[in-house]
């Protein structure tokens, strides 16, 4: 597989922006059918996934080694939604820890995922529980 | 003698009993105080900074053998190069990257040992940066690490003297009903997801650094922008989310993120 990294095309270096620039270069692939592997690397660890095609789905692979942020995961999501893409991709993911994210990521922004795990196929959902955001606050003046 | 600790709690009530501004010459207080925190350090940095802008002159009056630049970031480094344990220093907000920042915090951490969560500080580390990046009315905002081996937590606190958050908020017609309210409105609706004064796709690092504190069963979160603060507080025996008014109105956003060390 060619390798496609994302340290080629960007020179910015948050985490949300190597998302963005993800998302965007996923799309350019997407549209000139030409799925490889993106890789965004960045100091905060490895912000890394994997594009897989697939007869009628895509897959974005997020390796168990992968430790993406919620930021970078988070700004794919958005781009791939706001051109209505999401829903033909699917996240293979193999720890709690990038699940929790993405289900954070679908409870804020209301959103349905498509994933699977352990080769289960299943979407998160929004979900109707009260956002964590909206805790109890007690007032009080220092 | 009485001595006083200064602490994020305490800290801007003290500022507010302790700065006199009179015919554009301000006299500041520091005498009796004995120790302060990470926080406190960037909040007084900041507030020096801001009165600057309006007096003249600046009177520090301290004890004995301290000197006002034991509290204050008068004179200070620059860039991401001079991030060192209990130093305070000024960032530039054009002239150093975020991620030079978050690559120095790591190495801190790493050079002295401190047995924090590495990636939560540098998941949610750059998003406060970006913030101070590209918000401050300044071009540079402060930082400062501090490490408490006995208590077995890391602080980093960032400050800056811009707009505030409800400054920024309000420029968004969405929002501008905030004008007209206390300052802490704005900072506890700056946590909810997708709350932004740019576009839709933004707004998602507070809330993501508000959840990620909540959720730690140690672990302190404190934002005063304005009169107005924000503070999440967890230990093992209390877990609070608290609001409410300071009784000094300092410009700006400062933050502090307290990261406890595993056993």
């Amino acid at each position: 597989m060619k390798m496609f990294k994302l340290s080629n095309i960007t020179k910015r270096t948050t985490s949300r922006d190597h998302g963005s620039d993800a998302a965007l270069a996923i799309i350019e692939l997407l549209h000139n059918h030409i799925i490889e592997k993106v890789e965004a690397s960045s100091i905060d660890g490895v912000n890394s996934v994997t594009i897989h095609t697939n007869t009628d789905e895509l897959m974005i692979d997020i390796s168990d080694d992968s430790r993406p942020s919620a930021s970078f995961l988070d700004e794919i999501i958005y781009r791939l939604d706001d051109k209505n893409l999401l829903h033909r991709f699917r996240f293979r993911i193999h720890n709690d820890r990038v699940f929790q994210k993405l289900e954070k990521i679908s409870n804020d922004r209301v959103i349905s995922i498509n994933i699977n795990w352990n080769d289960k196929r299943k979407t998160i959902k929004p979900s109707d529980k009260p956002s964590k955001a909206k805790h109890k606050i007690i007032h009080r003046d220092l | 003698m009485n001595t006083t600790e200064l602490t994020y709690k305490n800290v801007a009530r003290q500022m507010n009993e302790r700065l006199t501004i009179k015919d554009k010459t301000g006299n500041l207080d520091l005498t009796g105080i004995s120790n302060f925190d990470t926080f406190s350090n960037v909040y007084i940095t900041c507030l020096y900074q801001d009165v600057l802008m309006r007096v003249s002159s600046l009177n520090i009056q301290t004890t004995g053998d301290k000197s006002a630049q034991d509290f204050i970031g008068i004179h200070l480094e620059h860039g991401a190069d001079s991030i060192k344990l209990n130093s305070t220093s000024r960032i530039h907000t054009r002239k150093t990257d975020v991620s030079e920042i978050q690559e120095r915090i790591q190495n801190v951490i790493l050079e002295h040992r401190v047995a924090v969560d590495l990636e939560a500080v540098n998941e949610h580390v750059p998003e406060v940066l970006h913030n101070a990046k590209v918000h401050p009315f300044e071009q540079f905002y402060f930082l400062r690490c501090g490490f408490s081996k006995t208590e077995g937590f890391f602080d980093i606190a960032i400050g800056d003297f811009g707009y505030g958050i409800r400054g920024t908020l309000k420029q968004k017609s969405e929002y501008s009903y905030l004008a007209s309210k206390p300052h802490m409105y704005s900072i506890e609706k700056s946590f909810i997801p997708k709350v932004t004064s740019k576009n839709e796709a933004r707004g998602m690092g507070l809330s993501e650094l508000h959840d990620y504190f909540l959720e730690q069963s140690k672990g302190v979160l404190f934002l005063s922008s304005g009169d107005g603060y924000y503070l999440i507080e967890n230990d093992l025996e209390k877990h609070s989310v608290t609001s409410g008014n300071l009784e000094y109105n300092l410009n700006g956003v400062q933050i502090l993120l307290r990261f406890f060390c595993s056993e």
